[in-house]
């Protein structure tokens, strides 16, 4: 019966034949292509056994040659000693050989086991001789390839078990990130809550003194919001990158808004102007990432502009750019800090931080912003001679849905991604659509591209989307322009007293407009058909 | 920024939600000097069920609550034929702009951010109570 576990370290073979030992030896290994070890034993017996074979043949045909005489009882006599010698001769090789084809049988079997891939294989060849060496030779590979594969293996483990640990650190640190803004702002919203509470006199009179109080506590509070808002700003944007939501947008409105806030946000005693090319092409950027970008930069500016300075934010068109601009008169940046002012935490000088408050973020996530619109921001500026940053925005492409021939409709919501899938179910049904997403926008895209329908969402950031109703139906441009009205509240009743033709409850399918977009606009026909027959 | 007229043209009832007590001592204190009416809640649970009881004409509701949290809230707002059309304004300090996409995409009339201004917040709430100002 063979063993089905191979005897490991290998034993010297046992002397019962080859055969039989190597199968001993070799058992428990699947049978491989070929393992041609034996063979050297059999060529040796073989070679032998050819040997003793020629003798007696020339024996014998010496003796049939030489008939009945003396010569041949010698020549018998002669064989059976030969045979004899011949017979221990061989015996004797036999013995010798054994000591050198045992110790190859065990290197020849111990090799393969290693080339299969059993590396905790270890030869025993005790013959004090190079057969010897050579074992231990491969013995001595085996268990370097063994620690190199445990030493892989343990690094690729590593390796994995790190890649586990990042993906969950990434995690943890939005998580992070969005209680930590949680929990910094949270304690502050009782605090400003009662304070303007106060400083509105919500709550009684106030005499001159506790109104100053409180409004110093009230400008500190807005600071540090300012600056918990910054960091969060900034952390967000270096562990998630900055996501945007590009859309066609009214550059000046933005900039006008901006300045607005900067120049209602503290008494300044410098010249503040703004000044902006007419009819610009809307811009394409996230408009309220471009809205900090141009924040950060105008309150840098006024922050470095000393009274009696002036600080000016330009609007203008290059070439196919706009380009947005804001200039100071302000102390200026050596060349050697230029390019380190963009790098988070930094101010020119370390005593400019005391002198002008702030950590030192703000250019840092106006650089990760505009690096995220694909633009670079330049900066002209020398002490004591003011500074000039500048960048180049891309203009919006003409928003419309390629390939379609059909009438223009207009989708005005400021829920850019939901604009955006009305928009391709309008399209996908034979429809050009342009969408808006702010009041100021709508307004622009209905002047210059009439549309034959709008879909209108009352909330904008920036107005009423009543307001466009009866701005239209006043306008004899637009008095025949459909109006479909998309409302979170039903105000059915009052949109159509404005003048609009139909209102929809939000949420509603993409589905149910386009029947209500189809109902609105084959009555509207019904409506004008006998206007057009008067007149 | 509207300065704080006198009174808005009505006075409502207005449901507030909030875990932090703090917060929903000052809100009742504001909108109350305003001549609303102001009932609060302490949890997404007895938001749903003070909603449901009282129907008031606006919710103020916070989304990071321990328990059930706004989104759940909300959704539960809008799933109940008697509260569904009530306006919900969402109150919240995360100011991750898909937090305000959430919001209104499911049903949301508004999302304010914390700390608010209450001039802000009122100019929100009245302006949506009472609709628009027919010229």
């Amino acid at each position: 019966m063979r063993s089905r576990e191979a005897p490991r370290p290998l034993s010297p073979p046992r002397a019962n034949g080859p055969a039989s030992t190597l199968e001993q030896t070799l058992s428990g290994v699947p049978p491989g292509p070929q393992r041609p070890a034996h063979s050297l034993r059999r060529r040796f017996v073989l070679a032998i056994v050819a040997l003793v074979a020629f003798v007696l043949v020339a024996l014998a045909a010496a003796l049939v040659l030489t008939g009945r005489s003396s010569l041949r009882r010698d020549l018998e006599a002669m064989l059976w000693v030969i045979t004899l010698a011949l017979v221990l001769a061989t015996l004797l090789a036999m013995l010798l050989a054994r000591p050198i084809l045992r110790p190859l049988s065990a290197l020849t079997a111990g090799a393969t086991a290693l080339a299969e891939g059993r590396l905790d294989t270890r030869l025993q060849v005790t013959t004090g001789d190079e057969l010897e060496v050579l074992a231990r030779t491969l013995n001595q590979m085996a268990s370097r390839l063994s620690a190199s594969i445990a030493q892989l293996e343990a690094g690729n483990r590593a390796l994995s078990q790190s890649n586990v640990e990042l993906r969950e650190l990434d995690r943890l640190k939005s998580d992070l990130l969005a209680n930590v803004s949680h929990e910094l702002r949270t304690p502050l919203t009782s605090v400003k809550g009662w304070l303007e509470a106060l400083a509105e006199e919500l709550l009684g009179p106030l005499n001159e003194t506790q109104r100053e109080a409180l409004e110093v506590s009230r400008r500190n509070l807005d600071r540090q919001l300012h600056l918990i808002g910054e960091l969060l700003s900034y952390a967000r944007f270096e562990s998630a990158g900055v996501h945007l939501e590009r859309q066609p947008t009214d550059l000046a409105a933005i900039v006008a808004q901006v300045v607005a806030g900067v120049r209602a946000s503290r008494p300044l005693e410098l010249d503040l102007r703004l000044e902006v090319e007419a009819d610009l092409p809307l811009a394409d950027v996230d408009a309220a990432r471009l809205a900090q970008v141009v924040e950060n930069l105008l309150t840098n500016a006024v922050k470095f502009t000393p009274a009696g300075g002036t600080v000016t934010v330009r609007l203008y068109r290059s070439g196919d750019l706009l380009a947005v601009e804001v200039a100071d008169t302000g102390i200026g940046i050596a060349r050697e800090d230029q390019s380190r002012i963009f790098e988070r935490f930094h101010q020119v000088q370390s005593s400019s931080t005391r002198r002008y408050g702030g950590i030192g973020l703000g250019l840092a996530i106006v650089r990760q912003i505009l690096d995220a619109h694909g633009c670079v921001i330049e900066l002209d500026s020398a002490p004591g001679r003011g500074s000039t940053f500048r960048f180049h925005l891309p203009a919006a492409p003409a928003a419309e849905s390629a390939g379609t021939t059909g009438p223009l409709l207009a989708v005005i919501d400021a829920d850019v991604p939901f604009a955006r899938g009305l928009a391709d179910h309008l399209a996908a049904a034979g429809w050009r659509v342009r969408i808006a997403g702010s009041f100021a926008c709508a307004e622009r895209l209905v002047r210059e591209s009439r549309p034959r329908l709008v879909v209108l969402d009352r909330l904008l950031p920036d107005g009423d989307g009543f307001d466009l109703i009866g701005r239209w139906r006043r306008d004899p441009d637009h008095r025949q322009m459909a109006i479909l009205v998309l409302s979170m509240r039903d105000e059915e009743a009052l949109a159509r007293r404005l003048g609009a033709d139909g209102c929809l409850l939000k949420p509603v399918a993409p589905a149910r407009v386009l029947t209500e977009i189809a109902r609105v606009l084959a009555a509207a026909a019904v409506a004008s058909a006998p206007d057009e027959a008067v007149s | 920024v509207k300065v704080i007229s006198p009174l808005s043209m009505g006075t409502y009832r207005i449901l507030v939600v909030d875990d932090e007590p703090d917060v929903l001592r000052m809100l009742q204190v504001v909108l109350g000097r305003r001549g609303h009416e102001v009932l609060t809640a302490a949890s997404g649970i007895e938001g749903l069920v003070r909603a449901q009881g009282d129907r008031p004409d606006l919710v103020l509701l916070d989304i990071m609550m321990e328990g059930m949290d706004g989104w759940e809230t909300l959704k539960l707002l809008k799933l109940e034929e008697g509260t569904r059309g009530i306006p919900v304004v969402m109150l919240s300090a995360r100011v991750e702009p898909r937090d305000k996409i959430r919001g209104l995409q499911e049903g949301a009339v508004d999302y304010v951010t914390k700390p608010f201004s209450v001039k802000e917040l009122l100019g929100t709430v009245e302006t949506i109570l009472d609709g628009p100002q027919l010229a």
